[in-house]
């Protein structure tokens, strides 16, 4: 296998490694819950794509995400918006805007015809707007992402809950299972809520026609649904959504070496 | 200004409005009369005045939905010097006012996102970021609010106003007077006097450059005279409440201080509160309280939390507890005595310039303990507003004097005036229980 | 020698009295004509916050609340009084609390000024200098009152000041420090004596090199203050450097005009006031503000423009919305980040920022 070089996006909830071929295309992949010691792992998963795929110690490799200054033998460093602007714009192939939903923030990126980052926008530091507020919520309700689109098709939507933020949402909510609300209607108040948070986001940056989706928070198909719904606009998944950070470290680092 | 702008602004206000007005009156009198005699707990018998304050700010909105392009149309802030707009005839919005509608409503959080979507940021006052969202998405509960020709803001209410007239400036691209009422610390200085006099006629100068009329001095003393007997009409309603059970509870009042806001030094509003005041004295006189058990009566300070003013009001009833007087109505009224018919400008540069929100802590403090002193007081609640730091910073020194040294029970409501999201309902009734419980 | 050495120092050897100082504006040149160092307080970050949160609510800036710390964790015992400006509603109630409710013993001269004129408004520049004749009654029992000739003589040293000041910021990219020892001169007098602060700068100035040096890419910084410094470490580390200043703690208070010479003291320093640039807690008119700014950006061949406000600062947080759409007609990208006055620059922001310039880089 001939590979072009290596991108590794170190989030903060996963880590994730890709080895992509002259043409752009994912050759291998990994992804690992982040460890504490994001060195040795970044190492490990690296060296590990390299053996999977026969390629030499001379691969460029790329890192990105929150982690990605601690990514020894890294050529090229780059923030998560640059490099989920590249991976999606060659996912894509057009002008799009990407809403990357992963857990520890939320961001917004609008991504020209050719190619560049125009704007993004990002979570403040509040939990509100990342996935890991949908997360603590629906292991409290004890719910998978995959049960999530049919109990939202099913909600009247007739509740909703006021509060955004994780800890007064919590308290809401337990209100609201005490008054024998049900679970449905939870879910989808949360979800709704959500949706608003992130379609604020959203919207900072001008009303889009479509909206394309990455990160863990893709794979909650419900949300993908209601955001959609919420903004007025279709939203698609992505392929390889959680790949998109890592893959558009892949590019810079193949183009790097190219001198492009 | 169109003649047939004119033409149609006559009719709707003299036609339409009284006939709209008259229907509605008709509607809600009947509906009134069908639940008067109906018992009404926690809570006391309904006020007839309720009726007639619907139907004076029905009118007043809906005339004004017609005012631009008819009459000259000034937005102003609360603290404004509006009597001396009178003379000119402008029809006169009150953002704040209209912002606490939408609040009430439960309107005011989509308006406050889509100003937070145009970029302005959350942490700002949700009475600004209410009134962005309604004048960009031109959105409004009351069908439409007039554009203005003038906008006058007054730093005596805070400094976050100013900035929001000046964002308001730029999106109408029309004249806006900053009245300056210097911040009072102590007793205020004579100098502020003569800054504050200099604005009135440099205000006068735009009004009169904005409206192409003269000003008529007559008309000046009248309106401001007729506001100074507004002001101490509001304040004889509110020192009804001394009486015990009192007639009228704090939440009431929040509801009938449209009027003194938004229709401040007109006949009508004179009139209404005279209405208001009668019917509150039959009820002393018979006894009959607001609230159908008054055990403990309380203060209110700051702001209302216009969406949670009912269930709030209702949890308090249901435990006995009535809300007397607060410094939030009472603003209104405080600063009517400084008027002085020989000395106009001087004496409403005072009246203007020593309200609360203007002056310092000693003087809050001094005046919350007066409060409670001549309305009996057995507790207070103030409202930690999230959104108005003039009005919020100090009162953790406030409820730590009046609970120590005072012995005056003080809680601490965490909410915000405007923005539900600030406020969280299951939290705010746990602690107003609790607080409730210590006074058994 | 560190802020604490130097003020012992000037107490000692020129016998200096302290004044603390709030942000932002005042006239520093009546604590100069009186003999008194002013040491001004823009909430460094470090000092315990619990003791302030007791009295502030969380909602209120970074600013105030390490205001208050600081002078809670005794940090302010040695100076002599305190100056409050009328700077916006936080520190409005900050200057009451403090005395009104004991927080300290010292003495509060509270100071005001107009809000939303224009220069040419006679009632405005009549309170201003009533007020200023009101803060020289206010200082007299404690520090005494200046002669004219004393009065003169600091107007004189701090429009120098201003003017090295100006000098250094028009000519940011011949120098080959980073921006943080560049800001470090420039606010350096946020606390030194004057005649200190301007051989400071003269000494920077004669490092200046013939020809602009400065590689990275240029951008326009705005906000309150660079607090923490470190915001200064991430642009330079990100590859831009702020090549145009409009921080209210540096560029907002310069006088832009020199007074007539001829005027007497309170009406130069009337002049001077009103000559400023304008700043949102003066209330300037807003198009008037950014056009201001965009034209200095471009006069720098700014790229980009961050805004670095202090978190829950209301009068800044008014202005950006207008302001970033005027920049954007105009085709400069701008970027809004927050801080709380933590003493740790956020990895989060740092994401942000980086961001941001790498955007910047892209070929157009
Ligand atoms: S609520 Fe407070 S901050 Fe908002 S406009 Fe009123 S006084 Fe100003
Ligand atoms: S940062 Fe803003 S709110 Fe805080 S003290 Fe300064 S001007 Fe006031």
């Amino acid at each position: 296998m001939t590979i072009a070089s290596i991108g590794l996006d170190a989030g903060s909830t996963t880590v994730k490694a890709v080895a992509i071929n002259p043409e752009g295309q994912i050759a291998a992949r990994v992804i690992e819950n982040t460890k504490p010691d994001i060195s040795s792992q970044a190492e490990r998963l690296i060296e590990g794509l390299r053996s999977e795929t026969g390629s030499g110690p001379d691969t460029t490799v790329s890192a990105t995400g929150y982690g990605r200054k601690m990514v020894r033998n890294a050529g090229k460093v780059i923030t998560e918006i640059t490099a989920h602007g590249r991976g999606a714009f060659f996912l894509a192939g057009k002008a799009l805007t990407l809403v990357d939903v992963g857990g520890q923030d939320s961001k917004v990126i609008r991504i020209a015809a050719s190619g560049n980052v125009e704007d993004f926008a990002m979570n403040d530091k509040c939990a509100a707007g990342t996935g890991r507020f949908l997360e603590v919520i629906l292991h409290r309700l004890e719910i998978g992402y995959d049960q999530v689109e049919p109990m939202l098709d099913r909600a009247s939507g007739s509740v909703s809950i006021s509060n955004t933020c994780t800890v007064f949402a919590e308290s809401e909510i337990i209100s609201l299972l005490a008054r024998g609300v049900p679970v449905e209607e939870i879910v989808y108040a949360v979800h709704a809520a959500f949706a608003e948070r992130v379609g604020s986001l959203v919207m900072r940056l001008g009303r889009p026609s479509a909206i394309h989706m990455s990160g863990g928070g893709a794979r909650n198909a419900g949300l993908v649904k209601l955001l959609g719904k919420h903004l007025c606009v279709p939203a698609t998944v992505l392929p390889e959504a959680q790949f998109v950070g890592a893959l558009g470290a892949a590019l810079t680092a193949a183009s790097t070496r190219a001198g492009i | 200004m169109t003649i047939s702008r004119q033409l149609q602004y006559a009719l709707i206000k003299n036609v339409a409005a009284p006939l709209l007005v008259k229907t509605d009156a008709w509607k809600s009198a009947r509906s009134f009369r069908a639940k008067k005699d109906k018992p009404n707990p926690p809570f006391g018998p309904r006020l007839e005045s309720y009726i007639k304050l619907k139907e004076l700010m029905l009118e007043h909105y809906f005339t004004g939905r017609y005012a631009d392009g008819a009459v000259p149309v000034a937005w102003i802030t609360s603290g404004s010097p509006v009597e001396l707009l009178r003379p000119f005839g402008f029809h006169i919005v009150y953002p704040e006012n209209h912002a606490a509608l939408c609040a009430v409503r439960r309107r005011a959080k989509d308006l406050c996102v889509h100003a937070e979507n145009e970029g302005f940021c959350r942490d700002l006052c949700s009475y600004a970021r209410t009134d962005f969202g309604s004048v960009m998405s031109g959105q409004t509960p009351v069908g439409r609010v007039p554009k203005p020709d003038l906008l006058v803001t007054c730093t005596n209410i805070c400094q976050t106003a100013l900035a929001w007239y000046k964002v308001l400036a730029r999106k109408f691209n029309v004249p806006l007077y900053v009245f300056d009422t210097p911040f009072i610390y102590g007793e205020g200085e004579e100098h502020d006097v003569d800054y504050i006099v200099a604005q009135f006629h440099e205000l006068i100068e735009m009004c009169e450059k904005v409206t192409g009329r003269k000003l008529d001095q007559k008309q000046l003393t009248y309106h401001t005279q007729l506001g100074c007997e507004c002001s101490k009409a509001w304040g004889k309603v509110l020192d009804l409440c001394r009486n015990r059970p009192a007639p009228m509870t704090t939440f009431d009042a929040f509801i009938y201080i449209g009027p003194i806001v938004a229709m401040r030094g007109l006949p009508e509003c004179l009139s209404f509160y005279k209405f208001l005041h009668d019917e509150l004295q039959d009820r002393v006189s018979r006894g009959i309280g607001a609230i159908q058990n008054e055990r403990y009566r309380l203060l209110w300070d700051n702001l209302p939390i216009w969406f949670a003013i009912r269930d709030l009001s209702t949890a308090f009833a249901q435990g006995g507890f009535n809300f007397v007087c607060s410094t939030y109505t009472n603003a209104w009224a405080e600063t009517a005595h400084h008027f002085d018919p020989n000395d106009v400008y001087r004496s409403s540069a005072k009246l203007y310039s020593r309200i609360i929100l203007n002056r310092d802590l000693r003087n809050k403090a001094d005046l919350i303990l007066k409060l409670c002193r001549d309305f009996q007081c057995d507790g207070a609640v103030l409202h930690s507003d999230r959104s108005c730091k003039p009005y919020s910073v100090g009162q953790y020194n406030l409820a730590d004097i009046l609970n120590r040294e005072h012995g005056i029970k003080t809680m601490i409501l965490e909410a915000d005036h405007g923005d539900p999201r600030s406020y969280s309902p299951e939290q705010g009734e746990l602690r107003v229980k609790a607080f409730m419980e210590t006074f058994q | 020698m560190d802020r604490k050495a130097y003020i012992a120092e000037q107490k000692e050897k020129r016998g200096r009295k302290t004044v603390l100082v709030f942000p932002i504006h005042y006239p520093r040149e009546v604590l100069t004509a009186l003999n008194v160092l002013g040491v001004e307080i823009w909430g460094p970050p470090g000092f315990p916050r619990a003791p302030a949160s007791t009295h502030l609510q969380p909602f209120i800036c970074g600013i105030a609340h390490n205001i208050l710390a600081f002078i809670m964790a005794g940090k302010a015992d040695v100076v002599d009084g305190i100056l409050c400006p009328h700077t916006c509603d936080s520190l409005q109630m900050l200057a009451s609390l403090l005395p009104d409710f004991k927080l300290t013993d010292k003495p509060c001269f509270r100071f005001r000024h107009p809000k939303g004129k224009s220069p040419d408004s006679k009632s405005a520049r009549g309170f201003y200098k009533a007020e200023l004749k009101g803060l020289l009654d206010k200082l007299e029992p404690f520090f005494g009152r200046p002669s004219e000739a004393e009065l003169q003589k600091a107007i004189g040293l701090h429009l120098e000041a201003d003017e090295l000041k100006l000098k250094l910021l028009d000519q940011r990219a011949y120098f080959t420090t980073n921006d943080r020892a560049f800001y470090e001169v420039l606010r350096a007098g946020e606390y030194l004596w004057v005649e200190d602060h301007i051989a400071m700068m003269k000494k920077l100035l004669e490092s200046k090199s013939p020809e602009p040096v400065e590689k990275r890419k240029p951008i326009m910084v705005s906000g309150i203050v660079p607090e923490p410094m470190d915001i200064l470490d991430a642009i330079n580390n990100a590859g831009a450097f702020a090549a145009a200043d409009d921080f209210a703690a540096i560029s907002r208070r310069i006088a832009m005009k020199r007074p007539n010479p001829d005027s007497d003291p309170l009406d130069a320093l009337t002049d001077m006031f009103f000559a400023r640039r304008g700043c949102t807690t003066l209330g300037t008119e807003l198009e008037e503000r950014a056009n201001l700014l965009l034209k200095l950006a471009k006069s720098r061949d700014c790229r980009g423009l961050l805004i670095y406000n202090v978190k829950f600062c209301e009068p800044e947080a008014f202005y950006v919305p207008d302001t970033q759409d005027i920049f954007k007609k105009a085709g400069i990208p701008s970027l809004y980040m927050e801080t709380e006055l933590e003493a740790e620059f956020s990895g989060q922001a740092s994401t942000r920022l980086e961001a941001f310039i790498e955007m910047l880089e892209q070929p157009s």
